[in-house]
């Protein structure tokens, strides 16, 4: 019988297969790497590093949703009131901690699928200096973005200078790399990803395979 | 009620010798806090002979991977404040559950590889 590769699947394509089909853009793509699992093509490697992301990811979405609940029109002042209540605090961490328990409940319950990072791995220096080495050996790129209002996600303009867009510096990056890292050092063939930078991570026999999914 | 078993004490230290001597220590400080300490004759060292008796019982007498995976997984649990799960035993229904279980966190639909990618980039 033969052994699945393991795979080390990025906090993408966990937070979007958890979020589901009605919520998240790259959700077919997840579902369709999860249908493989469960058909035994790979098994998921699920890296501590991936899962504090992931909860930090959560963080991020129940702020910007409460933040969207809130009344429209609240001046910076009010803002910061609501932003330094106990009320937000706690209702941030009650949903994100709740959807994290939710995802930590489904992994941990199917060790044939799912495989939890190994507390006997040690990571070393020379690693992180290859990773210094690759982001040093390439500039990423530049990209535009219109300015869009953060509530309700229109178009806006600066009422001072004019501006509509923003520029913005886009590259693969340290946690890009210090996931391939981690991934390699846990002994994974492969590292599952939907995240389109990573391709401009070069290729190396000695680290796990890259593959993006779209 | 007698907390007995501290795990997420034991599981800092995924050595099973040192899993073992960590919360039998735990336990023992405990007990003899409980009846003071009064000697090896004394309800202490019945008490504590006995709590190491079904610990022995309780803890693997093998680090094989199976075990070491199913510590990884309820350190993991700890972390959260789930509780633990026994070992071999599995959901095999997991991946579907997982499926859309935090749909309910957002209202609309978002881009979160696009969300991850600001926050690596922040």
């Amino acid at each position: 019988m033969s052994v699945s590769p393991l795979a080390y699947v990025d906090t993408n394509l966990f937070v979007s297969y958890a979020l589901g089909e009605e919520r998240d853009a790259g959700f077919q793509i997840a579902q369709k790497l999860f249908d493989e699992v469960s058909q035994g093509k790979y098994v998921v490697l699920v890296s501590h590093f991936a899962l504090s992301e992931t909860l930090h990811a959560l963080r991020n979405i129940a702020t910007v949703q409460i933040f969207k609940e809130a009344n429209n029109g609240l001046s910076q002042a009010e803002l910061w009131n609501l932003a330094k209540s106990e009320r937000f605090r706690q209702e941030v961490n009650d949903r994100s901690l709740k959807a994290f328990k939710a995802i930590i409940e489904c992994i941990t319950n199917d060790p044939k699928h799912f495989r939890i990072g190994d507390f006997k791995t040690v990571y070393s220096e020379e690693m992180f200096y290859k990773a210094l080495k690759t982001l040093s050996e390439g500039l990423g790129e530049f990209r535009v973005y219109p300015v869009r209002c953060p509530k309700c996600d229109s178009r806006i303009t600066c009422d001072r200078c004019g501006s509509d867009s923003v520029i913005a510096y886009k590259s693969v990056n340290a946690p890009d790399l210090t996931h391939l890292l981690i991934s390699t050092s846990l002994g994974c063939k492969y590292l599952l990803t939907m995240d389109k930078y990573f391709s401009k991570i070069p290729k190396n026999d000695t680290q796990s395979e890259i593959i993006i999914l779209s | 009620m007698y907390r007995l078993l501290d795990l997420s004490l034991a599981l800092e230290n995924l050595d099973l010798g040192k899993v073992a001597s960590a919360v039998l220590t735990k336990s023992f400080s405990f007990v003899q806090g409980f009846f003071g300490d009064t000697g090896e004759t004394s309800p202490s060292f019945i008490a504590s002979a006995v709590l190491a008796n079904s610990l022995r019982q309780l803890i693997p007498k093998e680090m094989t991977p199976e075990v070491t995976d199913y510590l990884s997984r309820t350190a993991l649990r700890s972390i959260v404040g789930l509780s633990p799960i026994k070992i071999g035993s599995r959901d095999k229904d997991a991946i579907t559950k997982l499926k859309g279980s935090i749909s309910w966190l957002t209202k609309e639909k978002i881009d979160v590889t696009e969300i991850i990618r600001e926050m690596r980039e922040s």
